[in-house]
């Protein structure tokens, strides 16, 4: 079963229950989908599926958002997960955001909104692609097949 | 500007006088009107306003000094530069007249070239004072662009994957459905499209938490009946309907659980719910995004020389708010305390510009990270408006000069100094009041306005 998740953050649930159709058709039954409404949210979902054994491979998320903007929440999600992917996908981010988030928080893509199906499902699979020749990712992997049996 | 000549009114009863300033006027390329009266004078500035006046003090029954002050007082003529004419020697006059507004004075006998240069002095000073109100106002609508370029995109990225959902969703149907009811028994038929019915009902958006828990159950109540694929089923489920009771859910799609796919029978059906979840998806975009124009156009829309029209305060508040919403989201709590009011006469427009200018720099003022309170009240014949913010305060050194034009704390380049001053004038213009207290931590601009037209009438 779905052991792996992405998570979708922006503070319009227009924007998640679209974004998330829009994956799930792609990628079907192999991950599951989660969405949070900020980064508060976010971080309990993250939480949840961190105790229930379920890895992030994906995090999507806005820059805009109340609280906490996206280059600082997806710096602390690097510092603690290095090994998931980083999108932001966002209406509006500076420019000096962007470029701090790429170095310090590893952003895998940045993409304006509104955005096109085949640029968010290319992100994510080149994402993917980087994150199976991640040395984190594949002694987790190890590990998690382990469980699994 | 335009190529047309400037305009000048000459305001005299003594025809010796109009003769030698019309004549050196129209010469030097100006448009001459003349009025022999006050009233007369009145009536000529109301219907074609002139690009200045030159103002006779003494003349009978209505004085130079009366025009003036009911020039001053009317907004659609109190922009108007006002020069006097007086005899050399009566320094009483002059200083009386520059009181109560005239920008200047010529003395009588008129020196030509003296006159002449003066008044061109003071049309090119009104000119230059016009375009930096002009500048101000497209300094402030630029402020705003960049915020809404993020609000605007929001609701079109929304819609835009709302479409290609559907589109995927319809397409997906119409390639399964016949391979589904092929398989199905008239019962199970029944079944199919009973759920059908059940996933296009309207789900309320956004308690995520929710959905979760109702996935959990979901499955573990699924996988308890020893149905296999209960994950993808309560997935599947939990994104199309709405949180519900599990027993009735189960009992809907039992029958559909003894089909040769079960999961391809329900996600066949599950696909209306993507058809419907993101048709409402893209309605709900459709009028986040008009909203925003609406908030703009208001704001855009600027026609100083109208009549007051009856309109709300709390209403051009919100549309302000509605602009300044990405940046308020941010970190900033909003607390707002509106009294039901009437509507008053007012100028909405330039209103707009009031609370826009008051809003944005309480945001900047807290680095937008605080508490907003805006608090609307009647109090007697008189609305006040109250924009709170909790930034470090006006320090006491500058309180006194806030409202100058030019004062600004802004880097060079970021505004021109001038927010504060035209709303001064804008209150004014209605007959109001402004005023501000201030320490670290609470600061508070209060505003008056008259609650109806009694204030107005000439």
């Amino acid at each position: 079963m779905a052991n792996k998740a992405i998570l979708c953050v922006d503070d319009e649930p227009m924007v998640l229950t679209a974004l998330r159709d829009q994956i799930g058709h792609r990628f079907g039954d192999a991950y599951r989908y989660e969405l949070a409404e900020g980064v508060d949210e976010a971080w309990e979902t993250i939480e949840e599926l961190d105790r229930e054994g379920v890895e992030i491979a994906v995090i999507i998320s806005d820059w805009l958002m109340p609280g906490i903007k996206g280059d600082e929440f997806l710096l602390e999600v690097y510092l603690r997960f290095p090994q998931i992917v980083n999108i932001m996908l966002t209406g509006h981010a500076d420019k000096v955001a962007i470029e701090r988030a790429r170095r310090y928080a590893n952003l895998h893509a940045y993409i304006p909104k509104p955005w096109e199906r085949d640029t968010i499902i290319a992100a994510i699979e080149s994402g993917l692609e980087k994150a199976r020749q991640h040395p984190a990712n594949e002694a987790a992997g190890i590990s998690q097949r382990q469980n699994d049996e | 500007m335009t190529d047309r000549p400037d305009s000048i009114l000459v305001v005299d009863d003594i025809p010796t006088n109009i003769r030698v300033l019309v004549e050196l006027l129209s010469q030097s390329g100006f448009k001459v009107a003349v009025a022999k009266s006050g009233k007369n004078a009145l009536e000529i500035i109301d219907r074609h306003p002139p690009n200045l006046i030159l103002l006779d003090i003494m003349m009978p029954e209505m004085d130079g000094f009366e025009i003036c002050r009911r020039l001053k007082t009317n907004p659609h003529t109190q922009d108007i530069p006002v020069v006097f004419m007086s005899a050399l020697d009566d320094t009483v006059d002059k200083v009386k007249g520059l009181e109560i507004g005239a920008v200047d004075y010529i003395t009588k006998p008129i020196v030509c070239e003296e006159a002449l240069a003066r008044i061109r002095v003071h049309l090119q000073l009104q000119k230059s004072k016009l375009r930096l109100v002009e500048e101000e106002k497209m300094a402030a609508l630029g402020r705003l662009v960049a915020g809404v370029a993020h609000e605007i995109n929001t609701p079109i990225g929304a819609i835009q994957a709302s479409i290609s959902n559907i589109t995927a969703a319809i397409q997906e149907s119409i390639q399964q459905l016949p391979q589904v009811l092929q398989q199905l028994t008239s019962e199970q038929s029944i079944a199919f499209f009973q759920l059908v019915d059940l996933v296009r009902q309207p789900k309320p958006m956004g308690s995520w938490n929710e959905e979760r828990q109702f996935k959990r159950s979901l499955k573990q109540s699924l996988a308890a009946k020893g149905i296999a694929e209960a994950e993808v089923l309560a997935a599947l489920l939990s994104q199309a309907i709405a949180p519900s009771d599990l027993d009735s859910i189960e009992a809907a799609i039992a029958p559909l659980l003894e089909t040769p796919n079960p999961v391809f029978t329900v996600k066949t059906a599950a696909n209306f719910a993507i058809v419907q979840n993101n048709s409402e998806n893209i309605q709900i975009a459709v009028e986040r995004a008009s909203k925003i124009v609406f908030a703009l156009r208001s704001y855009a829309r600027q026609s100083p020389l109208a009549e007051m029209v009856s309109a709300s305060v709390t209403d051009g508040i919100e549309t302000v708010l509605a602009i300044y919403q990405n940046q308020l989201k941010r970190g900033i709590e909003q607390i707002k305390n509106y009294q039901p009011i009437s509507n008053i006469p007012c100028y909405p427009d330039e209103l707009m510009q009031v609370w826009s200018n008051l809003i944005s720099n309480a945001i900047q003022a807290m680095n937008y990270r605080g508490k907003l309170t805006i608090a609307v009240a009647q109090k007697d014949d008189r609305i006040v408006v109250e924009i709170g913010d909790t930034g470090p305060g006006i320090p006491p050194e500058i309180q006194a000069k806030i409202f100058e034009p030019f004062f600004t704390t802004k880097p060079l380049g970021e505004g021109s100094g001038l927010g504060l001053s035209i709303v001064r004038q804008i209150i004014e213009r209605h007959r109001g009041q402004i005023d501000f207290c201030s320490q670290p931590g609470h600061t508070r601009f209060s505003v008056w306005l008259p609650a109806n037209d009694k204030g107005y009438a000439n």
